[in-house]
């Protein structure tokens, strides 16, 4: 049997740290004079007296065991987009509670895909909001309350095992909440440079910030119609590039690299040689596909373009240049692969992630060999581990859960009257958290259109893939709640 | 301070779980996966998989940068070699099991010391002399001594014909001019009260009394217990620890019959042991105790291997007369179970074993620990140290927390069962039962 008491006052807990969050977008407000502060500051009120509430009346004691763990996380982050919705609909962003919940879950789950169909009509406290919650979603709404509340330490462990993208949560030091705290140092230190470059580009704080949200939380979110491609600076793209490129890898790796001063970490790592090596091949392969369909007059402006999509894509940001759908169908293609592949484990990136592709394919080479050789007898090592039959198979079924989950969505969303392309590309992007797909949800358009119906099931989506599938398949499962 | 804890056992654990509450930064090295993952997930403590006796898991442990290590695996000689290790890598401070008395006891390795090891504990030892004190105060369920044996705390269960029941502990003031003694706590249902002066004890109450040694008959007989003295022993079980145990209390002068199972076994007892009674036979079979006149036993200690044969064999006694009746149980939470069996006391090795730990680890400012079982609850003795916080205040100025109570002031020779208005004065030794939440700051006002 679940224990809800507990499970309601860790979810009470998670919920109330966005507050502060949320009232960081008032100097902006107050800057550029918008009207947005009432909205913000009622939403801030609603989110503290509901969560206190919550808070005063569950049980402050109690185990939090694997179930309540994966419950108080889920529903933290339902409840956090519930409340991170509150300034779009109390100011009016959206017409309906549905677009604004959809815009505040892709937001948190670091998507980017808008329902939004003006961004730059909207004033500045609601746009800084809307990118916000990708940075706070991108290293996690719980990992984030483990480092600044101490009265999560009982059972955090469930906790962050239940939100750290991966097969498995490895601790950086000893203790959790000190593992919360140095992943967000080192996250924020990372963001910092990201500011500090842009702003040596000559953008705005207002948009240095709002872009570094999108791009450290692997999110997409642009305070510009145009997205990143509004400023035609081959500097910024580049800067960006890399940044999105640094939230796409493991911030286990970047810690170490910093605590050691040594880089060699990144060399040793299996999964991070594998995603540098997918980014740079499928570059390339797409920078002289531009250049042969004559896209882009040199080579330099091809390999600009392509580098930006491939990282954009694989780290699942989903910020754009150019509307990659004007490119020959090779470039479409590798972008939609690249929706399944995903970022690495402990990154702020989404979808399947580098790890588990390449177990899948070390699962698959090791089955080829034993058909040569019947009798062989072999480990299937990561970094130099063995790695045991409960994470093999657990990435196996997590990758048949993955595609099953994209394959019931897609379907629902043809069924609703899409094309296929689009109704694929919109369960890809949102289920592996990229934002923009192909179709009539690509990179120049948005999904203001969809029916109610259809932001539900990407809504949905999204949760689903932020949370790696388990920890929300298992709720509809009567096994979890029986006693 | 960084911790290293080789073995997730059931010693190991504990320690990782109070070691981490303490403020230590806890690293298990276990080797079982499936128990790996176990205290991965209840623990706020990094893990990690091998053999603790490895160069490569002790360095992925984070062994260069550890202050402590505490080696209880399972393994005798994976302990000392991890400890040895240890010494190469630098860690400061290092402590091992060890059940083999080759190891713990042989002079040429003088404790532990040549081999580079503080505290080297055989936990077989730790259970004799657990035994000897339970045998020598036989009214007593546990029994924790301080200042060197002065004050002592014992635990109780209350029977139905004591004579306190039904008044309020304050009724007894009177008696605290000759024989003083403090009522810490009481174990009631499986929860730890504090009780005050209204609080009346109730039939199956377990309490925990701190006093001096030479008022305890007076404290027994207000009980309803008799404090005899001890003769005649009966081990059960031939074992490391039955042997142990045997050993101490012919040292002690008591009369001591052994029953082992085991006939080879009984032949090597019966050379190693000059005074002791060997017999073979079973300890469950009520014919066999019976015959070796179990009735006018004064104490029966079943120590066996199998924790439920001790608990039958304990029983049995007990059902035929054995005055007092202990088992050896692995699992500490079967120990709360005995008292509603009749059985007297259980020697748990794991509590024992890390007590001791936790004592040296702590040792400084905290000189001896009474861990009251199943709550966490501690009493512990402090040194007031010139610079402390309390020293030269009154106890009722002192600021002492919440669910903490001074049990006893020992100055010198001189020991004060205090009130409110008694003093710490610098170098008193000083006996506190504090409730979790209270210990680290009954530790931090004494230093």
């Amino acid at each position: 049997m679940v224990r809800l008491g507990i499970v309601v006052n860790r979810t009470a807990l998670i919920v109330v740290c966005i507050v502060p969050f949320m009232l960081s977008a008032i100097p902006f407000s107050l800057y550029y004079r918008t009207d947005d502060i009432p909205a913000l500051l009622w939403s801030a009120a609603a989110t503290v007296v509901v969560g206190l509430l919550l808070y005063l009346v569950s049980p402050k004691e109690g185990d939090v065991g694997h179930k309540e763990g994966i419950l108080a996380v889920t529903l933290g982050w339902v409840l956090a987009a519930a409340f991170g919705a509150l300034p779009f609909y109390l100011y009016g962003t959206f017409p309906t509670y549905t677009d604004a919940y959809f815009e505040a879950m892709s937001g948190f789950t670091t998507t980017g895909a808008s329902a939004l169909a003006d961004i730059e009509r909207q004033p500045a406290g609601i746009l800084f909001w809307r990118s916000m919650t990708h940075w706070i979603g991108g290293m996690g709404i719980v990992v984030l309350s483990l480092a600044i509340l101490p009265a999560l330490g009982a059972g955090g462990m469930q906790l962050f095992k239940a939100e750290v993208p991966g097969p498995t949560a490895d601790k950086l030091v000893p203790r959790l909440r000190e593992t919360a705290r140095r992943l967000y140092v080192v996250y924020a230190v990372i963001s910092a440079a990201e500011v500090v470059l842009l702003l040596a580009g000559g953008l705005s704080l207002f948009d240095s910030l709002t872009h570094m949200f999108g791009t450290m939380g692997t999110g997409g979110f642009s305070p510009k119609n145009a997205s990143v491609g509004h400023y035609r600076s081959p500097y910024v793209d580049l800067v960006i590039s890399a940044f999105m490129f640094i939230a796409g890898a493991n911030f286990l790796l970047h810690y170490q690299a910093w605590s050691k001063r040594d880089l060699a970490g990144y060399a040793r790592d299996e999964e991070f040689r594998f995603y540098a090596g997918v980014v740079a091949f499928l570059t390339v392969t797409t920078a002289f596909s531009l250049l042969r369909a004559g896209l882009y007059p040199h080579i330099a402006e091809s390999l600009r373009h392509a580098v930006f999509a491939v990282v954009s894509i694989i780290t699942t940001t989903g910020f754009a240049t150019e509307d990659f759908e004007r490119w020959p169908t090779y470039g479409h293609y590798t972008l939609l692969l690249l929706m399944f592949i995903g970022g690495c484990a402990g990154s702020t990136g989404g979808a399947i992630k580098c790890v588990r592709v390449w177990m899948l394919l070390k699962i698959a080479a090791n089955q080829v060999f034993r058909i040569v050789h019947p009798k062989a007898v072999r480990t299937i090592r990561y970094n130099g581990r063995i790695v045991g039959p409960d994470v093999l198979s657990s990435i196996q079924s997590l990758f048949v859960l993955y595609l099953a989950v994209f394959v019931l969505a897609s379907l629902a969303l043809a069924w609703l009257g899409m094309d296929a392309i689009t109704a694929i590309s919109a369960v890809a992007a949102t289920l592996g958290n990229i934002g923009p797909g192909l179709g009539a949800v690509g990179p120049a358009d948005n999904y203001s259109h969809f029916s109610p119906v259809a932001k539900w099931i990407c809504t949905g989506c999204m949760l689903v893939g932020r949370l790696e599938v388990y920890s929300v398949v298992v709720l509809f499962f009567p096994e979890f709640w029986r006693k | 301070m960084r911790t290293i804890v080789i073995g997730a056992g059931e010693v190991g654990y504990h320690i990782a779980e109070r070691l981490s509450r303490e403020g230590h930064d806890i690293v298990v090295v276990e080797q079982d996966p499936e128990v790996r993952t176990r205290v991965q997930d209840r623990l706020d403590v990094m893990t990690v998989e091998g053999n603790g006796a490895s160069p490569r898991v002790l360095e992925e442990a984070g062994i260069r940068e550890a202050d402590l290590i505490i080696a209880v695996a399972d393994i005798d000689e994976v302990n000392i070699a991890a400890c040895l290790l240890a010494k190469e890598y630098g860690v400061p401070k290092r402590i091992a099991r060890a059940r083999n008395p080759d190891f713990s006891e042989h002079a040429f390795l003088d404790h532990g010391k040549r081999l580079g090891i503080d505290l080297l504990i055989n936990p077989n030892a730790v259970v004799a002399e657990e035994v000897l004190d339970l045998v020598k105060t036989p009214a007593a369920a546990e029994v924790g001594k301080f200042a060197g044996g002065k004050v002592l705390i014992l635990g109780i269960q209350i029977g139905p014909e004591a004579p306190i029941l039904d008044r309020p502990l304050k009724a007894l003031r009177p008696l605290h001019a000759t024989t003083p003694f403090v009522v810490v706590a009481i174990l009631r249902e499986g929860r730890l009260i504090l009780p005050d002066g209204n609080t009346t004890l109730r039939p199956g109450d377990h309490i925990y009394v701190v006093a001096r040694r030479e008022s305890i008959n007076p404290i027994l007989t207000l009980l309803g217990k008799k404090d005899e003295v001890a003769e005649r022993v009966f081990v059960v079980g031939g074992g490391r620890i039955g042997l142990r145990v045997a050993q101490l209390l012919e040292e002690a002068h008591l009369k001591v019959k052994l029953l082992e199972r085991n006939p080879a076994r009984c032949e090597e007892l019966a050379r190693m042991l000059a005074r002791t009674i060997v017999l073979h036979g079973d300890g469950t079979d009520v014919n066999t105790l019976l015959e070796e006149g179990i009735s006018d036993i004064d104490a029966v200690v079943a120590v066996t291997d199998d924790e439920a044969a001790n608990i039958l064999a304990a029983l049995v006694a007990k059902e035929r007369g054995a005055k007092k009746a202990m088992a050896l149980v692995k699992r500490p939470h079967l120990i709360e179970l005995l008292p509603h069996v009749g059985i007297d006391a259980g020697i748990s090795p794991r509590i024992l074993t890390a007590s001791v730990i936790l004592r040296f680890v702590r040792r400084g400012h905290v000189l001896s620990i009474f861990e009251i079982p199943q709550s966490e609850a501690e009493t512990l003795e402090m040194m007031v140290v010139p610079q402390a916080a309390v020293a030269g205040k009154e106890v009722r100025d002192a600021g002492l927390p919440a669910g903490a109570i001074v049990a006893a002031i020992v100055h010198g020779d001189e020991i004060e069962i205090p009130r409110g208005d008694s003093v710490f004065r610098p170098d008193d030794h000083v006996v506190v039962f504090a409730l979790p939440k209270a210990i680290p700051e009954v530790e931090r006002l004494f230093t």
